[in-house]
């Protein structure tokens, strides 16, 4: 095998590995439209190349014989075009590259805005805002409710007193009662002491001292009907006063017991709003994990920038390796282990267990590999 | 306070999306480029709690980076995750004898990458 058929076999290789970069970028139509224009246009110039000459193929889905010396250009032929390939081998990394950091970090921006707007889902930050705020339902339930038991027990203690009142203003009803019986005894014993100063004066000299006793007795009765008057009518006052205490008690206990009912209310409506809000905060967190199960995904796929750029730069480096051998003009090794050397700079599995098979263009490697589980040491 | 973990990756977009699912969980980020970049972030952080490193880098690789990092008494105990595409036997066997606690292959699912780096903060 001469010096161009080898060069024509890595080339050819060199395409290949192109193609083998197009999985990876499945769902990535700008990408991979960039890459599989390259790979085809590296992978068809070797083929027609090898086409027009009886250089034979040893490896490849065809094995086309070139006619002698239709090879002869295909090293100024690379020479020239090789730097060209990597030119554009570094436009598509670049741009990709490029493009996928804007998305990530548009992406990240988009994130933080739904995460600032309450929707975090399951992270650690939200379940302990989920924490917060039935902790806070909790909290407002556990203080409120003895706040409306301590004014009902203030009500409470207000009947009493009340009650109490009414008592009071019960006994003095019946102290005016006996203020009235003072007022009959002294009226009575006024009579008396009238009866017995006739009895005296018609005793003459004999009942002079028993008139003295009994007009004392009747001064007295008369002095005690004075004071029962005074005190019936204290009492009055007093009976008039307690009537309006009881009064103003009773329509202050209506007064506290709207008051307590219009608070338990508030207060019930105000827990209401927490339930309400709590039940809106668990709906968000649902919502909040579905998004985050989605950003997960999102966060996977956007790797595969890095996978390609590693791809890429395999090829570049290869094309680059290729060209500085042609420009040396030194004695090229065969294709396999020129493919050999290539595989010693692959970095992905998926590189590695197709090479074998996928060394010819066309042919499609699996596509990039699901997330594996850690290792740990 | 937020732990800092220090991610070290040329990909400029993988360093985008491993901060983006490690900020969301709670933690700072400084990054670097490179091994070198990042012993040069070492330098003048204050603290940092984790580093998450990729392998195949310019300048300095990932395990050449961890080697140097270890030979610091002052990160002798700062745990670092392997983050990368390699999933090489003999380059496991190397992070592991540089004296990196995890590996983690890309690409990598980001509840994945939080569970390891709260399994290491924590520890």
């Amino acid at each position: 095998m001469n010096i161009k058929r080898r060069t024509l076999n890595i080339a050819l290789a060199l395409a290949a590995s192109i193609c083998a970069a197009l999985p990876v970028l499945s769902g990535h139509p700008g990408a991979l439209e960039a890459v599989a224009v390259l790979g085809a246009a590296m992978a068809s110039g070797c083929l027609a190349w090898r086409a027009r000459g009886p250089v034979g193929i040893d490896r490849g889905p065809a094995k086309v014989d070139l006619e002698p010396g239709h090879d002869e250009g295909l090293a100024p032929l690379l020479l020239g075009v090789l730097p060209v390939w990597r030119r554009h081998v570094g436009a598509v990394k670049g741009q990709t590259e490029e493009a996928v950091n804007r998305l990530a970090r548009s992406f990240a921006s988009i994130t933080e805005q739904f995460d600032a707007a309450g929707f975090k889902g399951t992270n650690a930050a939200a379940v302990d805002g989920d924490a917060a705020t039935m902790s806070l339902l909790t909290l407002c339930e556990r203080e409120l409710q003895p706040v409306v038991n301590c004014m009902k027990g203030i009500l409470d203690s207000k009947g009493a007193l009340v009650s109490s009142v009414l008592d009071l203003s019960r006994a003095t009803m019946e102290l005016q009662g006996m203020a009235s019986g003072v007022s009959h005894i002294a009226a009575q014993t006024n009579l008396l002491a009238i009866n017995a100063a006739i009895e005296a004066a018609r005793a003459g000299d004999a009942g002079r001292g028993f008139a003295v006793i009994a007009k004392e007795i009747r001064s007295l009765s008369q002095e005690s009907a004075k004071t029962g008057k005074l005190i019936t009518e204290r009492m009055a006052e007093v009976a008039q006063i307690m009537k309006v205490t009881v009064l103003s008690a009773n329509i202050a206990s209506e007064h506290d017991q709207s008051a307590i009912d219009l608070s338990a209310n508030v207060i019930e409506d105000v827990l209401s709003h927490m339930r309400e809000l709590n039940n809106n905060a668990e709906s968000m967190s649902t919502q909040g994990a579905v998004i985050r199960s989605e950003i997960d995904s999102l966060m996977i796929g956007l790797q595969f920038q890095d996978r390609v750029s590693q791809l890429i730069t395999v090829i570049d480096a290869d094309i680059g390796r290729l060209a500085g051998e042609l420009e040396q003009a030194r004695p090229l090794p065969q294709a396999d282990a020129w493919l050999d050397d290539l595989q010693r700079h692959y970095t992905m599995p998926d590189q590695r267990q197709p090479s074998a098979s996928h060394r010819a263009a066309g042919v499609t490697p699996p596509a990039a590999p699901a997330a594996a589980k850690a290792i740990f040491f | 306070m937020a732990k800092t973990i220090l991610i070290v990756d040329d990909s400029s977009s993988l360093r985008v999306v491993v901060k983006l699912a490690l900020v969301r969980a709670g933690f700072d980020v400084i990054e670097a480029g490179d091994g070198k970049e990042g012993l040069a972030q070492l330098a003048k952080a204050p603290k940092v709690h984790l580093i998450v490193s990729d392998v195949n880098m310019p300048n300095m690789d990932g395990i050449t980076f961890v080697s140097q990092l270890k030979q610091q008494a002052k990160f002798k105990f700062t745990p670092v995750i392997m983050l990368t595409t390699e999933n090489q036997d003999t380059k496991i066997q190397q992070a592991r004898a540089a004296g990196a606690k995890a590996w983690l292959t890309k690409p990598f699912d980001p509840a994945q990458l939080l569970d390891a780096v709260s399994r290491l903060v924590l520890a």
